[in-house]
């Protein structure tokens, strides 16, 4: 089987517009999250959210072209421009490319045709709003802003969506059956409609996103993109191309029984995948980076899924959600963003906002300042409602 | 005023209909002549129904068109392979709305 290579990162979230701000960002420390600015809050009781301030489509694309890109597919194409911005393909025979990529609904155009519609009783809607909304449209777009004609889909296990993207594009690699592919996530969901929907679920915090924190209580959603693109080790290296890190291995598994509460001999099964896999052992893995939503169920479920397959001593584990929010279909593609830069920098993100230990969450969690430490090996964990686990083993380049 | 006489150049609500296209098509208005075929004009069909979407808009009309992608024309009784078919369903709906 082939060794698959990262040769390409791109990311866009609350506190950076690219993978140089942000990852600053993330070693500094600093909080994205904030009072929703973006929509009307007249009608939403929880209003903090980690928002991308300032992105403006016209920057990025003509009139013309902007109107066909719901915002989530506007931020999918900016991250992958920037991943794909020092990567040659065009020797590559057409089909030996694709893009496998989160599912993506277009929620800002769902939520103001349905606005339109029934609140202000319009006849028609928009003839690019089923283009807009699909959620493939990230994926679709990304194909034919390079010209990628090879596999192209996209993946919908809700939290975990990235993380599988990712996982299957690496798998299609080793496999032989492609040379290069563009992954990751991107997730715009910050709208009236669906921060009612959030809260009716009542898993939202009205005062900040603290991941194994006691007083943790609840998530805070964000919005961003992340993308990496994924290439043979041995194409990367005879092209010269710069690698960021390896794709080792790659877990999932589903916990079939609740619908929201998470299970540890779920998230479990996929840790234990994800290092068989990668033919890695337990003490080679020197970080996890964490789902670490901050509820108060997940973080507890996720320290004794982690201390199950680590034993009493696991690595310093660090939440990125407590600096951009939960970003949904993205989050684990901007998680992994984070764990390969840890990597290849040898500095590991802290989780910001941690007030005091929880007995439950017995975990070194990195809390408020980076720490600097080599590591060769980290995991990315990401755990969806519906029950679906999806963890990613990344190596040092 | 008889159909032909409504598509000639000059009436304003043709030119209004090949304004609409031209902008929402990106083809130069010189080039839209009645008597151009969408094949020949290069028109994607989003952007054709794009037009559409933005000329009932202007007139408030409806014009009963599917998309080229979506059916036969013939199917759909209202066929349009040129620009002057085009213009000539959106008068027709025009006047509709005027007798209505």
């Amino acid at each position: 089987m082939r060794r698959v290579a990262i040769t390409g990162l791109g990311g866009i979230a609350a506190t950076g517009h690219n993978v140089p701000t942000l990852w600053a960002a993330w070693q500094a420390g600093q909080c994205g999250i904030a009072e929703i600015r973006n929509i009307p809050t007249e009608r939403l009781g929880q209003r903090l959210a980690a928002e991308i301030p300032d992105f403006s489509a016209a920057v990025h694309f003509p009139q013309r072209r902007a109107a066909s890109l719901d915002r989530v597919a506007q931020l999918a194409l900016v991250v992958a421009r920037e991943a794909m911005c020092d990567v040659a393909y065009d020797d590559l025979p057409p089909g030996r490319a694709g893009v496998v990529f989160a599912a993506g609904i277009g929620q800002e155009t769902f939520d103001n045709s349905y606005r339109e519609l029934y609140g202000e009783a319009a006849n028609r809607l928009h003839p690019l709003t089923v283009p807009r909304i699909m959620p493939n449209a990230p994926a679709s777009q990304i194909a034919m802003e390079f010209g990628l004609r090879g596999p192209c889909f996209a993946v919908a296990s809700a939290c975990a969506s990235a993380t599988h993207a990712i996982g299957l594009a690496f798998q299609m690699i080793r496999s032989g059956q492609l040379d290069l592919m563009v992954t990751g996530g991107s997730d715009a969901s910050i709208s009236v409609g669906f921060m009612k929907a959030w809260e009716a679920l009542r898993v939202l915090s009205p005062d900040g996103c603290r991941p194994f924190s006691r007083d943790r209580n609840g998530l805070v959603i964000g919005e961003g993109a992340g993308c990496l693109v994924l290439e043979s080790y041995d194409r990367a290296t005879s092209r010269g191309a710069e690698i960021y890190g390896e794709v080792l291995g790659f877990g999932m598994s589903a916990d079939a029984s609740d619908l929201t509460a998470p299970d540890a001999a779920g998230a479990e099964a996929a840790m234990r995948m994800a290092l068989q896999d990668g033919g890695l052992n337990a003490n080679d893995i020197g970080y996890i980076n964490a789902h670490g939503t901050g509820t108060r169920l997940n973080d507890r479920t996720e320290t004794a899924t982690i201390l199950s397959v680590f034993g009493a001593h696991p690595p310093p584990v660090s939440s990125t959600k407590s600096m951009i929010g939960h970003c949904l279909c993205a989050g684990g593609a901007l998680e992994i963003l984070a764990t390969v830069l840890a990597l290849r920098d040898g500095v590991l993100p802290p989780t910001i906002g941690f007030h005091a230990p929880d007995p439950e969450c017995a975990l070194d969690c990195i809390p408020h300042q980076a720490r600097r430490q080599q590591v060769t090996a980290a995991l990315s964990n990401s755990f969806a409602f519906g029950g679906l686990n999806a963890v990613l083993a990344v190596g040092r380049a | 005023m008889s159909m032909d006489a409504a598509m000639t150049a000059g009436d304003t609500r043709t030119e209004d209909i090949l304004r609409i296209i031209a902008k929402e098509t990106g083809i130069d208005r010189e080039r839209l002549v009645l008597e151009a075929t969408v094949e020949q004009l290069g028109i994607a069909s989003i952007d054709l129904t794009l037009a559409v979407f933005e000329i009932e808009k202007y007139f408030d009309i409806e014009v009963p068109l599917l998309a080229p992608s979506a059916a036969s024309p013939a199917a759909t009784g209202a066929e349009f392979n040129t620009v002057g078919d085009l213009v000539r369903h959106v008068i027709v709906a025009i006047d509709r709305r005027g007798a209505a």
